[in-house]
């Protein structure tokens, strides 16, 4: 069988939160699998998170920063150098477990093929976690909507946890220090692993293959819809409002 | 003015609770943390379950809310919430 791959441009939060939601609420039929970035960098934050508990917004600002809040759950990511993933699929399909923990798995192997083809042996580490060598390289979020399933997830190129923790807040400024070595101890990159740089087609040819292998099907390059267009037009809105970002 | 809470669930997720008491009874409450909730709207019905209820009421209206509304949380359960809520209060 065939789904649709995406490989897209970099995009700004807004946009890539509304295109990954307009492909859930379009037609979900076909499963879709989209390879992104994000210009300019951003944070991203869980959907009951609070805003204003996890970032500092005047910092984002300042550095130029996008925010947004996801309609998934789990925890605030930064976006600099990654590869992010998604996939939606119709919840009748018949590739995934109907169990949400399994199906976490499922996809979660497709990543781990994928690290194989670039020569990382990975594991999962449930719920939404995918290690190398101990440390987390990929974390992802699942949300089942419009009788459809997305999950989306990163795959760290690279990252700078200085920057990363001097726009996220910490429950305690005693601790920040402390807690900056232990994400430095516990969080790696592509980069780190394999001791050089990996470029975004490099990466997503390797997912490419991980997802074909791990699902036995084929992935043919498409586009977002007519009807996704408009959508994801109206979404970005929503996703870029005030309303929506402060709603917890 | 709401008590707030930081809670890790053993094993889980962090719950960051806002809490406002009238007595030994929530008055409002807001559920926010990294944790996983399946459907998301759930949540709503998991803050309106607290209202009015005594601290000794929460575990068993949680429970009840997540089997009668088909709720699935990932990273939490009824217990920890009650227990960051007791938390929340300064109670044991």
């Amino acid at each position: 069988m065939e789904w649709r791959l995406i490989i897209d441009t970099a995009r700004d939060a807004f946009s890539n939160m509304a295109i990954d939601k307009a492909i859930l609420f379009g037609d979900v039929d076909v499963p879709t699998v989209r390879f992104y970035q994000w210009k300019p960098a951003a944070v991203s934050i869980g959907c009951f998170q609070s805003l204003l508990l996890e970032v500092d917004t005047e910092k984002c600002r300042e550095q130029g920063i996008n925010v947004v809040r996801r309609i998934t759950g789990g925890g605030a990511v930064f976006h600099e150098k990654e590869l992010t993933y998604s996939i939606v699929l119709s919840e009748k399909n018949k590739f995934l477990p109907g169990n949400l923990l399994a199906s976490y798995e499922k996809i979660c192997s497709a990543v781990i093929a994928g690290l194989k083809e670039l020569g990382l042996r990975a594991e999962y580490a449930p719920l939404n976690d995918i290690l190398v060598n101990g440390k987390k390289i990929s974390g992802c979020a699942q949300t089942r909507r419009n009788k459809g399933i997305l999950q989306h997830g990163t795959m760290i190129m690279g990252v700078d946890v200085e920057k990363m923790f001097s726009i996220l807040k910490v429950p305690d400024e005693k601790i920040r220090g402390k807690m900056i070595a232990n994400v430095k101890e516990r969080v790696t990159s592509i980069e780190k692993e394999l001791g050089s740089a990996v470029s975004f087609k490099q990466l997503a040819d390797a997912l490419k293959k991980g997802f074909e292998q791990t699902f036995g099907i084929e992935l043919a390059a498409g586009q977002l819809s007519e009807k996704e267009l408009a959508l994801a037009g109206q979404f970005r809105r929503e996703f870029a409002s005030r309303e929506w970002n402060y709603s917890r | 003015m709401p008590s707030i809470c930081d809670f890790k669930v053993p094993n889980g997720k962090l719950l960051r609770l806002a809490v406002e008491f009238q007595g030994d009874t929530v008055r409002e409450l807001k559920i926010t943390g990294d944790f996983f909730l399946h459907p998301e709207t759930g949540i709503e019905l998991l803050e309106k379950a607290a209202k009015g209820k005594k601290l000794n009421e929460l575990e068993s209206a949680f429970e009840n809310t997540l089997k009668k509304n088909k709720l699935l949380p990932l990273g939490f359960d009824a217990a920890s919430l009650a227990q960051a809520i007791k938390m929340a209060k300064g109670a044991p």
